[in-house]
């Protein structure tokens, strides 16, 4: 490691939490400030106490940085009985000075008054006004990515220019029964939805300016969930009626994308819908990726959604490549 | 098929579309410079297999994105990342030489990884560094920043 050059281990330390790359000075003379240009933060809480501490070593490390751009900003604070937003609020201000590029936050949203503009990742518990507020304050935000956020019913993005948004696990509260979360973003051109929604039903309220749709998320039926003993088998119809509706306006609000990127329970809906001679309205879409293992089950899902269009120029499949495709 | 030699002339042939991974080679490929066996000095036949290794499964990276096989991908970074020091620097150093931004990414990430909430001992003894400071010198840093020391869950083992 001797041999290797500053820059390749300040690159390493800026991957490391920063009580790890603070704590490499002490190795050797050549080591002593190497940290100080590390171009990534993240901070930690658990090894800190009392608070002043941890206040103490975030200020020491911010006020020795001399890296002139941060790439990524990280708190992860779980001690929530500190009171520490007025300095929490002055680290982001210096973050933000050092044009910050990707903030990654579990909580504290509230304190993010400057305006970011590039990328921010969030989760955490979120209310509905949280989103319109960060936005408000951040005209010139270009990308969300929420994971794993709680709470919010309502995605209100009508006033930014957020170009990308990326949503990945989202629960709602309680976790029993069917939650919704309405998306509103008609200047958004890229959205994402990944991972489990459990029993939440996302709708797109208006997404009119969409280019590239990927829609590869679960949403779990009830009989899957664990107080099964209590649902009876026909009970499951109704849910189903309610994801056919759920993927019928899914369809509507998407017939105008170029890119639209399908997993598993799409598809199986779609062949649902099919079983029931559902009428899909007429897609523009241009390129389709199916990220799924073809089955018979969804497997006339997807001719339905070919039939239905006529632009189509490219395909792709994923996984388990289908033998038939007539 | 392009034709790569390392710094103990060993030549290699490797699929154009597992070599233009590297920035450096593609541009060389764009600008007519790679009719015949191009020369790397800076790495030997070693590391140049290993890159290699890496290059021919991480052909079409953007389509493996696509058709799931991201996670057979990462089986085989984990695995590949699993060798000594020495050998790790000496890919940083041919990927960033080659300019592979992924494989660097990758590499400096594992020793990051390794390098996680370990003891200033264990990573002296990881990185064989000579502690040239002084017990004073070494004094005045941990007091210039008493708190980065500080915590019950450092790891004192070596790997």
């Amino acid at each position: 490691m001797g041999e290797l050059p500053e820059a390749f281990l300040v690159q390493i330390l800026s991957l490391l939490e920063a009580q790890d790359a603070v704590k490499s000075s002490v190795l050797s003379k050549r080591w002593r400030y190497l940290w100080s240009s590390i171009y990534n933060f993240h901070f930690n809480d658990r090894n800190y106490n009392p608070v002043e501490n941890f206040v103490s070593f975030v200020d020491h490390v911010l006020t020795h940085s001399t890296c002139s751009k941060i790439n990524k900003f990280q708190l992860d604070i779980h001690n929530r009985e500190w009171d520490i937003d007025s300095k929490i609020s002055q680290w982001f201000s210096f973050a933000v000075d050092k044009k910050v590029e990707h903030v990654v936050l579990d909580d504290f949203i509230h304190l993010l008054k400057n305006p970011l503009t590039n990328c921010l990742y969030l989760c955490t518990l979120l209310e509905d006004d949280d989103i319109v507020r960060l936005l408000s304050g951040c005209p010139a935000f270009e990308t969300m990515k929420l994971s794993f956020c709680v709470g919010c019913h309502r995605l209100d993005m009508a006033s930014s220019n957020l170009k990308s948004l990326n949503l990945h696990s989202h629960y709602h509260l309680p976790l029993a029964g069917y939650g919704s979360l309405e998306i509103f973003a008609p200047h958004l051109q890229h959205l994402h939805i990944s991972g489990e929604l459990l029993r939440l039903k996302c709708r797109l309220v208006n997404v009119s300016s969409l280019v590239t749709a990927s829609l590869i998320f679960t949403i779990s039926c009830i009989p899957d969930s664990w107080d099964e003993d209590d649902i009876k088998e026909d009970s499951c119809h109704d849910y189903h009626q309610v994801f056919r509706n759920l993927v019928l306006d899914y369809l509507q609000k998407l017939s105008s994308v170029t890119e639209l990127i399908i997993g598993t329970w799409l598809a199986e809906t779609l062949f649902m819908m099919n079983l029931e001679g559902v009428m899909l309205p007429e897609f523009r879409c241009k390129c389709l990726t199916l990220k799924l293992f073809v089955t018979e089950y969804n497997l006339y899902g997807i001719a339905s959604l070919l039939q239905a269009s006529p632009l189509l120029e490219e395909k792709n499949e994923s996984k388990d490549p289908p033998q038939v495709f007539n | 098929m392009v034709k790569l030699k390392s710094n103990d002339d060993k030549e290699f042939e490797v699929e154009e579309a597992a070599v233009i991974q590297s920035e450096m080679i593609k541009n060389m490929i764009e600008d007519g410079c790679a009719t015949s066996v191009i020369p790397l000095p800076n790495i030997d036949s070693k590391t140049l297999i290993k890159v290699i290794e890496y290059l021919n499964k991480h052909i079409n990276m953007g389509k493996a994105a696509e058709t799931g096989e991201e996670d057979d991908l990462k089986e085989f970074d984990e695995q590949f990342v699993n060798m000594g020091w020495e050998e790790l620097f000496d890919v940083i150093m041919a990927a960033n030489y080659l300019n592979i931004h992924e494989l660097m990414e990758l590499c400096c990430q594992s020793a990051a990884d390794r390098l996680k909430n370990k003891s200033v001992r264990a990573v002296r003894e990881m990185l064989k560094i000579t502690n040239d400071l002084t017990e004073e010198e070494e004094q005045e840093i941990i007091n210039d920043a008493p708190w980065a020391f500080e915590g019950p869950e450092i790891d004192d083992t070596v790997n």
